[in-house]
């Protein structure tokens, strides 16, 4: 009997591009164009053809006559930094940044930047580095703290620009973000409050003007209060402040319990959110709202993710209310209540970070037309890569979705000769457990099993041997799946020792080729 | 090693001099060096024995005294009292003279009494053997074949040359030969011993012969002689600002053989007053040197304006500018001349243009703020150029200083407080 690899279930939620026939597909949503009402919403979509946030920035910097406050954690986009040196060079200094200095970015990217994308993550590093090393130059204050995940640009205390995009190329040309242009005084003094207050006191390294970066320690400050953000209006500034404050969950809260009928969500990750307060808002709202559409990342390589989808769905499984759109690139951000109230911030729903720790910046929108526009925009971004949640999908429905080119037949896998107990359990465990799925990340030759083992292996088409070079272990993150097996059987050997002229282990392998009964 | 360029002689004299003299000018030259064989009279200082202390007071207790008594009245053997007397007189410490036969009446003498002894002359003390009895010590002249070298142009003595020089075959120059400053070290050695050391550098002594140099004697006729193998001698006179006196000063460096030394200053100024004929020396080198100058009191040091682009050079640094040495031209033949000139601003602009640079080079470490670091460059330069200078507005600093990178990160913090915080006090204008 061979193990069926297509018939192999995959865990939890997957998001697969939606295919003719698949039953549960998420159905396209009417949403109107964008018109004279968004005004202050800012977006990029790659329909457009252009950046609005990069546009609404650029264009907000170079009015700049006494100061100018950005935040971002990467700070790669040459057009934006363009106009910070400009206006460094215009108002002799004054531009204060927050963004990752060379210490963070040792650190895990917090989002933005996918596991697909990882093998761009030297050439990213340096074009944020070389980026820095010229606003050092033109006189540019930078400073970070690795807690900061923020977006922010506050110009002379007039204007204000939240984004929900890091400052890159790729997030303002090819991720669809969201943001708001704010012009009301009282507001956008508030948040240039939280950010004078954020860069004198709450950042860790710094790199004064300079002609080139240097890392340092910035000089000790007297700490001061921290008096929370307030404005009366139709424009509420909210705040993640380490332990200072958290209007931003207070607002969340708010926002999806004030919900009638709808309630649209859009997040880069919705990671270990079950069981907070704010999964369990959600779950609530699951319970009476007619309709709730959540637009996330597709990072079905990342199992806390996958997880937290099919908990998300699985209160609906009867109602069929839940509607879960997942997009390759999106990185907006948004809770919107009927269209009415919203939340945008630069966070994410989930909940490991920037709910109680951490540094996140939003707005509490309490004006209709401007929380229909960001809702709008969410909506038509899950149009434009439509995906749907599919719970425990098989290896084969995976590989049929349209991404995962399937590999079939009969193919044995090689172990090394000499191989541990441990390892040669940990695989052919691996390989019997019906419901672990198997992948083949065909560039780089890996081959995974479930979720913690990766072989390296070379490959003899001829034979169809994967000869295992080597055995390593995940926690659970690390490489998409590119092809899967999808139909045959994978038999697991030990190479022949030619030393002693066979293997020494019991009769489980005392053959050279042992298939799973 | 001999110093040959300005580098050299800056650092011989840093390490000759003391570090109050801080040097403003330079003049040297290689000069041969002539060697002088002559007898040199020496006075010597010799402690008198006990024997001739007793022999003294006694010829002066008795009046007058011969080698009888002596040798009665001390117990001392005759050819020894003999001998001694004789050795007194000879030195002129005791002199035959009126009342020196009469037999003096002295208490029993106690020595061996010998008839011959009685025959000879008795002494009396001198005024000199009473200075001698006085004081304890003995002063001679002697006279003692010495080789005194001395540079050639200018004359002035360097030292004791080794004695074997004087058996060397060296040249003997003919008596048309002797250049007229040799004569005039050979008049110059007729001086008194201070006068001598100001016009060739011998005093009353001579390194490493004993006795008090007095003059040649007259017993040989001394002669020049030019030594084969000689590089000749490099001398320096070094015009010095002493900080403690405030005075211009002279002092003079030479390098003969081994390390360079220091002369005496008398004869550094000599010669100095030989080169000038100017009240002010330093004046005329400075203007030797091109430099419309102008010399404060204070510090001595020649000042003459100059463009930005001169004053840059001195300012190469972000420390105290840079002093300029320039040679100076019309020098006597075989001199070379090198005169300390500091580059101030010409004018305002210049000023201005130069606190800039000044506040630039600072700000490449700064580890003050802006308003600090501008403060202290205008101080260090107006002291420096001892010119008015105008503290410039830190506005108008921004802008000038803004094209220079390093200065951009004091410009910032500058204006840190007024981004970063007074905006955001309770109470502050929004």
């Amino acid at each position: 009997m061979s193990i069926p690899f297509g018939d192999q279930l995959l865990r939890d939620g997957w998001l697969l591009p939606v295919t003719r026939g698949t039953a549960g597909a998420g159905p396209p949503i009417a949403v109107p164009t964008p018109s004279a009402q968004d005004l202050g919403v800012v977006t990029t979509e790659r329909s457009l053809g252009h950046s609005g946030i990069r546009d609404a920035l650029v264009s907000a910097v170079d009015t700049a006559s006494r100061r100018v406050f950005v935040a971002s954690w990467l700070l790669s986009d040459a057009p934006v930094v363009d106009a910070l040196c400009r206006a460094a060079q215009r108002m002799k200094g004054g531009v204060y940044v927050i963004t990752a200095l060379a210490k963070q970015l040792h650190v895990e990217y917090p989002d933005g930047l996918d596991a697909e994308e990882e093998g761009d993550r030297a050439s990213k590093t340096q074009q944020h580095l070389e980026q820095l090393r010229r606003l050092a130059d033109a006189g540019v204050w930078l400073r970070s703290a690795e807690d900061v995940h923020l977006k922010l640009c506050v110009v002379d205390d007039a204007v204000a620009v939240l984004p929900s995009a890091n400052l890159t190329p790729e997030a303002l040309d090819k991720n669809p973000e969201n943001g708001l242009v704010i012009r009301e005084s009282s507001v956008v003094r508030e948040y240039g409050r939280f950010f004078a207050h954020l860069f004198d006191e709450g950042c860790t390294q710094e790199s004064p003007p300079g002609s080139q970066t240097e890392l340092r320690t910035p000089a000790r400050v007297t700490p001061s209060t921290w008096m929370p953000l307030s404005a009366n209006g139709a424009l509420v500034p909210v705040v993640t402040y380490r332990s200072h404050e958290n209007s931003i969950l207070k607002a969340a809260l708010e926002v999806i319990t004030s919900a009638r009928e709808e309630l649209v969500l859009s997040t880069y990750s919705i990671d270990g959110i079950s069981g907070t307060p704010l999964g369990d808002a959600i779950k609530t709202a699951i319970g009476r709202l007619k309709r709730v559409t959540l637009l996330v990342r597709s990072r079905n390589h990342v199992r806390e993710q996958r997880l937290a989808l099919a908990l998300f769905a699985a209160p609906d499984r009867r109602r069929r209310i839940v509607h879960v759109y997942g997009h390759p690139y999106t990185h907006a951000k948004l809770i919107a209540a009927d269209g009415r109230r919203a939340l945008l911030w630069s966070g994410n729903l989930e909940w490991r970070f920037g709910w109680t720790n951490g540094v996140e910046l939003g707005v509490d929108v309490r004006d209709a037309a401007v929380a229909s526009a960001l809702r709008d925009h969410v909506l038509r971004i899950a149009n434009e890569h439509p995906m749907e949640l599919v719970v425990r999908p098989s290896l084969q429905q995976a590989a049929a979705s349209g991404r995962q080119a399937p590999l079939t037949g009969d193919w044995t896998l090689e172990l090394p000769a000499g191989v541990t107990d441990a390892d040669w359990n940990a695989v052919t465990d691996g390989v019997r457990n019906e419901v672990v799925a198997i992948g083949f990340i065909r560039p780089k030759q890996i081959l995974r099993i479930g979720n913690e083992l990766l072989l390296d292996v070379n490959i003899d088409e001829d034979q169809r041997r994967l000869l295992v070079a080597r055995i390593g272990r995940t926690k659970g993150t690390g490489p998409a799946y590119v092809r899967f097996f999808s139909r045959g059987t994978l038999s697991v050997v030990e190479s022949r020792n030619m030393n002693d002229g066979g293997s020494s282990r019991g009769g489980f392998r005392s053959h050279a080729r042992v298939r799973r009964p | 090693m001999r110093p040959e360029t300005l580098e050299d002689w800056r650092a011989t004299a840093q390490r000759l001099l003391p570090p109050s003299e801080e040097p403003l000018a330079f003049v040297v030259r290689e000069t041969p060096i002539v060697v002088l064989l002559a007898t040199a009279r020496l006075q010597r200082e010799e402690a008198v024995s006990s024997v001739e202390h007793f022999a003294l007071r006694l010829i002066d207790a008795l009046g007058a005294a011969g080698p009888w008594e002596v040798c009665r009245y001390l117990g001392i053997p005759p050819r020894l009292a003999q001998g001694l007397t004789q050795h007194l007189e000879a030195v002129g410490l005791t002199a035959r003279g009126d009342g020196t036969e009469q037999v003096p009446s002295a208490t029993g003498p106690v020595g061996q009494d010998d008839p011959e002894l009685r025959l000879l002359p008795r002494a009396a003390i001198t005024a000199r053997g009473r200075e001698v009895l006085a004081g304890g010590r003995l002063f001679t002249t002697t006279e003692q074949p010495v080789v005194l070298e001395f540079a050639q142009d200018p004359p002035f003595f360097i030292g004791v040359g080794p004695e074997h020089l004087s058996a060397r075959r060296g040249e003997r120059l003919r008596p048309v030969e002797i250049a007229e400053p040799l004569e005039a070290v050979l008049d110059a050695l007729e001086l008194p011993p201070a006068e001598r050391a100001v016009a060739i550098g011998i005093g009353s002594e001579l390194p490493h012969v004993d006795g008090t140099f007095v003059g040649l004697a007259a017993s040989r006729r001394p002669e020049f002689r030019v030594p084969k193998s000689s590089r000749g001698v490099a001398v320096c006179a070094v015009l010095v600002r002493n900080a403690s006196s405030n005075a211009l000063l002279w002092r003079f460096l030479v390098a003969a053989s081994g390390a360079p030394r220091r002369h005496p200053d008398a004869f550094a100024e000599a010669v100095a007053r030989k080169w000038g004929e100017a009240p002010d020396v330093l004046a005329v080198l400075a203007g030797s040197a091109g430099a419309h100058a102008v010399r404060r009191p204070e510090d001595g040091v020649v000042r003459v304006g100059v463009g930005l682009d001169d004053l840059r050079q001195s300012m190469r640094s972000a420390g105290k500018p840079d002093d300029l040495w320039r040679a100076v031209d019309g020098l006597s033949p075989g001199w070379s001349g090198w005169v300390r000139l500091r580059p101030v601003p010409a004018d305002a602009g210049v000023a201005r243009a130069a606190v800039t640079l000044r506040i630039v080079r600072a700000l490449r470490a700064p580890s003050r703020g802006l308003k600090a670091l501008v403060d202290e460059a205008v101080t260090e330069l107006r002291d420096h150029w001892g010119t008015e200078l105008e503290t410039p507005e830190l506005t108008s600093l921004h802008d000038e200083l803004w094209e220079h990178p390093d200065a951009r990160r004091a410009i910032c913090a500058d204006r840190y407080t007024a981004d970063l915080l007074d905006p955001y006090r309770p109470g502050a204008a929004q």
